[in-house]
């Protein structure tokens, strides 16, 4: 793989074990459904198809990326996977892998979900041309968890209102710690972590624990404070979510150790333990009384099928435990986050 | 001292002007149109023509509607679901559900027993059952928005409407209308296509509204046809005040005159 340049993998899911694209050699770069490239992905992509996907595509259409030497698919949903088909179509000559990713952390499935990762790291070797070993993938795994431990840190610190530039700033670290070079993001980070903090002046909002898929305009966090809402917690995919701290540091194999960390991370509503199936509800229940919320926002994307599948369970975990809920659509627009200004101020209203 | 609501909304803009005891001393809707301050102004030039006072008497403003942030020397801006809730205590006391019907949206909130929200539901993305819906029906049936109310009596009921789209829905009722069918149906048919988005508007906020008091507001309200198929739907009366189109301009002035109390 030639030097001095930065050579980039891309991905698009909180699933993908950045820390094997990194210990290849590459930059993880995930593919955020920002910009403002046409809608254009219509072409190759049904029209009630999850808008993150769309969006995702609309960039690799209009050329609003970076160089990539391959795309790293998981497989997560539907839409992600008709997804990985229609990059070929767009970008036929890139390399392209889609990698499974098993339902529940049951043994049976680390075990199967280890065997992807072998996969994917002989494809990665294959696209930059070197081998790598178990260690370099350690290496990679405690850098990342590193990224991992300052960005929660950041976090506390957005939650409690003593980040300067609050959430939205917030989020333009987590997506400059899911697209830039480990090294420059680490430097920036430390540096944020280093920096004073400010008095709590946004605890003026009414305190929300957010909940949803992919969140990644730091716009739209503003607007949300704006509305008199303050976002005492969270879980999106495009947040916290997407940086979660790897353990298992004595396990034999590395593989394993990568595969059990990723699917026993935070939970996305595709993902649940078998027994368990409606758990994520006592989640979503559990972090919002944590973060002492008086009210919770469901944001997801139109026509996301995992979702539609548990928000009925969460509502009602929330409406049992007393707490309000306003569920919000998107579509990978600040535009609609726009047009949800009345019901976000009147549900900040309805909570004083 | 004296209180002013503003409700400027997508097809009229409404003010309602309160005394120092929170009584009603007028209040008047003018339309919108393109030129919104224009409207704010006018609505409220009526408001204190009618009352014969004068702009700097007034205490407090309180604005609401989608135009809440246009208007100028307002005390706060709240939204139209609380602004309309707010209205509807100080007119029903006992109302637990309210529909707002308006121009470009409709809205279902439930409410606790001190008129407190304590959900709310809204349908904003499209003009369906909306006032903007009723204009273009009286469009296409060649007749004024106000004929509407009454032109349903005496249906038999047995024609309805398979879409809800505006534009589906203009084509749907100028087939109709080719092919014979009595106006009073196809009336009357709107009007339950009407009732039957509210219903599952208003379930998302009340699953279970059998026995629970309903209230309505917003200039739909003003249609006793739409209000008799939503009767019908719920199977209970549905409470109109007389004046439903300044509902949420009441609520905006009775929260001026509860915040300038509590700053003072």
């Amino acid at each position: 793989m030639p030097q001095g340049k930065i050579h980039r993998v891309g991905h698009a899911c909180s699933y993908t074990p950045t820390a094997l694209i990194h210990a290849a050699g590459f930059t993880p770069y995930r593919v955020l459904p920002v910009g403002d490239s046409p809608d254009r992905a219509g072409q190759l992509l049904h029209d009630n198809l999850c808008p993150h996907a769309k969006r995702i595509l609309d960039r690799a259409m209009d050329e609003d990326l970076p160089d990539l030497d391959g795309m790293v698919f998981m497989n997560c949903c539907d839409a992600m996977r008709r997804l990985s088909d229609a990059w070929r179509t767009v970008r036929p000559k890139q390399g392209v892998v889609l990698v499974d990713l098993p339902v529940s952390p049951t043994d049976t499935s680390v075990s199967f979900f280890a065997g992807e990762l072998t996969r994917l790291a002989q494809t990665l070797q294959e696209w930059s041309g070197q081998s790598f070993t178990s260690a370099d993938i350690s290496s990679s795994i405690d850098a990342m968890n590193e990224m991992a431990e300052l960005l929660k840190e950041i976090s506390k610190r957005a939650r409690k209102g003593t980040l300067v530039g609050g959430s939205s700033r917030l989020q333009g670290l987590f997506n400059r710690g899911a697209t830039e070079p480990l090294g420059q993001t680490m430097e920036l980070l430390r540096s944020a972590v280093g920096a004073a903090e400010r008095r709590p002046t946004a605890q003026n909002g009414v305190p929300v624990y957010l909940f949803g898929n992919v969140l990644p305009e730091p716009e739209a966090f503003a607007h949300f404070e704006s509305c008199g809402v303050h976002i005492a917690g969270d879980s999106v995919c495009t947040g916290l979510r997407a940086f979660n701290r790897i353990g298992g540091g004595n396990s034999e194999d590395v593989f394993w150790r990568l595969a059990r960390g990723l699917l026993d991370g935070p939970r996305c509503p595709r993902t649940f333990h078998p027994s368990q199936p409606g758990k994520i509800a006592e989640e979503v229940l559990a972090e919002a009384q944590a973060c002492q919320a008086k009210g919770v926002i469901g944001y997801t994307m139109k026509f996301c099928d995992p979702y539609m599948s548990r928000l009925p369970g969460i509502r009602d975990a929330l409406r049992e435990a007393g707490l309000p809920l306003l569920l919000l659509d998107g579509d990978c627009t600040l535009r609609s986050i726009g047009q949800q200004r009345t019901r976000i101020e009147a549900f900040a209203e309805m909570l004083r | 001292m004296y209180y002013l609501g503003v409700d400027l909304g997508s097809l009229s803009c409404d003010a309602v002007l309160l005394d120092h005891d929170g009584g009603v001393l007028a209040s008047s809707v003018v339309l919108t149109g393109a030129r919104n301050r224009e409207a704010i102004a006018k609505a409220t030039d009526a408001v204190l023509r009618l009352a014969g006072i004068t702009e700097d008497q007034i205490r407090a403003t309180v604005s609401t509607g989608y135009g809440r942030d246009r208007v100028e020397k307002r005390l706060a801006a709240v939204t139209e679901i609380t602004c309309h809730a707010r209205g509807i205590k100080s007119l029903f006391g006992g109302a637990q559900i309210l529909i707002d019907i308006g121009g470009q949206d409709s809205k279902a909130v439930r409410l606790d027993p001190n008129g407190q929200v304590i959900d709310f539901a809204m349908n904003d993305k499209c003009a369906a059952g909306t006032g903007r819906f009723l204009e273009a029906m009286a469009r296409a049936l060649q007749v004024d928005i106000e004929e509407l109310a009454d032109l349903d009596l005496g249906a038999s009921g047995n024609v309805t409407l398979s879409s809800m789209c505006t534009v589906f829905a203009e084509s749907e009722v100028v087939s109709l209308i080719a092919d014979g069918v009595e106006v009073r149906e196809i009336v009357s048919g709107l009007n339950r296509a009407i009732a039957s988005r509210i219903v599952a508007l208003v379930r998302r906020v009340a699953p279970m509204s059998n026995g629970l008091s309903i209230a309505m507001s917003g200039g739909v309200a003003h249609n006793s046809g739409v209000v008799r198929a939503l009767s019908q739907a719920f199977e209970t009366a549905i409470s109109v005040p007389p004046k439903p189109d300044t509902v949420g301009a009441l609520g905006a002035a009775l929260i001026a005159r509860e915040k300038y109390a509590r700053q003072s």
